[in-house]
């Protein structure tokens, strides 16, 4: 004959499972929102470098003459490269700086540590890069 | 001698009494350590805000009638207003490089915002614990076009 054994409590079974669960998504969503944060202080920084480049990088006697605005790439790479320095970001460097049709272009890379994915065997460094331009404008008197 | 059916399985013994402290203790322990986590993110989010809030406000401010001191405490009043925007109403320090009298053209200007956070913060109940640093430093140059700034535009060639 054949007895059929209760199982009362084998539900409890999934709960470590359900728990490493929650734990996980919320790893994920940490990760996540540091992967964020780099891509938004990336970005404010290429922009603020841009900004500033674009303020400073001008060729002043050109402006003067003929009112038109003519970036100097050597002076705006260094002006970028000051802004970045300046800012004090572990892993981000300048990757390029580019002058086209009156609008300078700043491209950054920063390298973003994950806090638990390389916990699974993934690279803990993943690099961003974030491009951000400016340009600027003479105005009459 | 009883007609009651014996049951002499072992299927959920596993899961018995000693595994729900334990899940529970794993489960806590692993709530907490991503709350903590997520605190740090968020209050460096406001930090960083908060010092680019303070740059701007600094490099908008700047002008040859206005003493250095006078933009120093606007820009930490507007630091400490970002902060307590994101619902970080604790203390913070604002410092402001470079130490000068009067702001110049092509100065650059550097902010940092420093804010705590706690060692260990329970949702609902609060921190405990030593407080470490949430740093952020942000970055911009006085215009050298702008008008009413006292100083040589000297970045531009």
């Amino acid at each position: 004959m054949t007895r059929l054994c209760s199982t009362r409590g084998s539900v409890l079974m999934l709960m470590p499972a359900a728990v490493l669960i929650v734990l996980l998504l919320g790893a994920i969503a940490v990760d996540s929102a540091i992967v964020y944060l780099g891509q938004r202080q990336a970005y404010n920084v290429a922009f603020d470098a841009a900004n500033d480049a674009a303020g400073a990088g001008f060729d002043a006697d050109t402006a003067r003459r003929t009112g038109e605005i003519v970036y100097d790439p050597v002076r705006v790479e260094v002006l970028a490269a000051e802004a970045i320095a300046a800012a004090d970001i572990h892993d981000l460097h300048l990757v390029s700086t580019s002058v086209a049709d009156g609008v300078v272009s700043v491209t950054v890379e920063i390298e973003i540590d994950h806090l638990f994915l390389q916990a699974f065997g993934r690279d803990a460094d993943q690099p961003i890069r974030m491009t951000a331009r400016a340009g600027g404008q003479t105005q009459g008197p | 001698m009883s007609d009651r059916p014996r049951c002499r399985g072992e299927r959920a013994q596993v899961a018995g009494i000693e595994v729900l402290p334990f899940g529970l203790v794993v489960f806590i322990a692993g709530a907490l350590l991503l709350t903590n986590l997520w605190g740090v993110v968020d209050a460096k989010f406001a930090a960083d805000a908060a010092a680019r809030e303070a740059a701007r406000y600094v490099v908008e401010s700047a002008r040859a009638d206005v003493d250095a001191a006078t933009i120093h405490a606007g820009a930490a009043d507007v630091a400490r207003q970002t902060l307590a925007d994101h619902g970080r109403a604790g203390p913070a320090d604002v410092e402001l490089r470079p130490d000068v009298a009067v702001l110049e053209r092509c100065q650059r200007i550097q902010v940092t915002v420093s804010t705590e956070v706690p060692a260990v913060r329970i949702p609902f109940v609060g921190g405990f614990g030593t407080p470490f640093a949430i740093v952020a430093t942000h970055s911009e140059l006085i215009d050298p076009t702008r008008a009413n700034v006292a100083g040589r535009a000297d970045c531009i060639r």
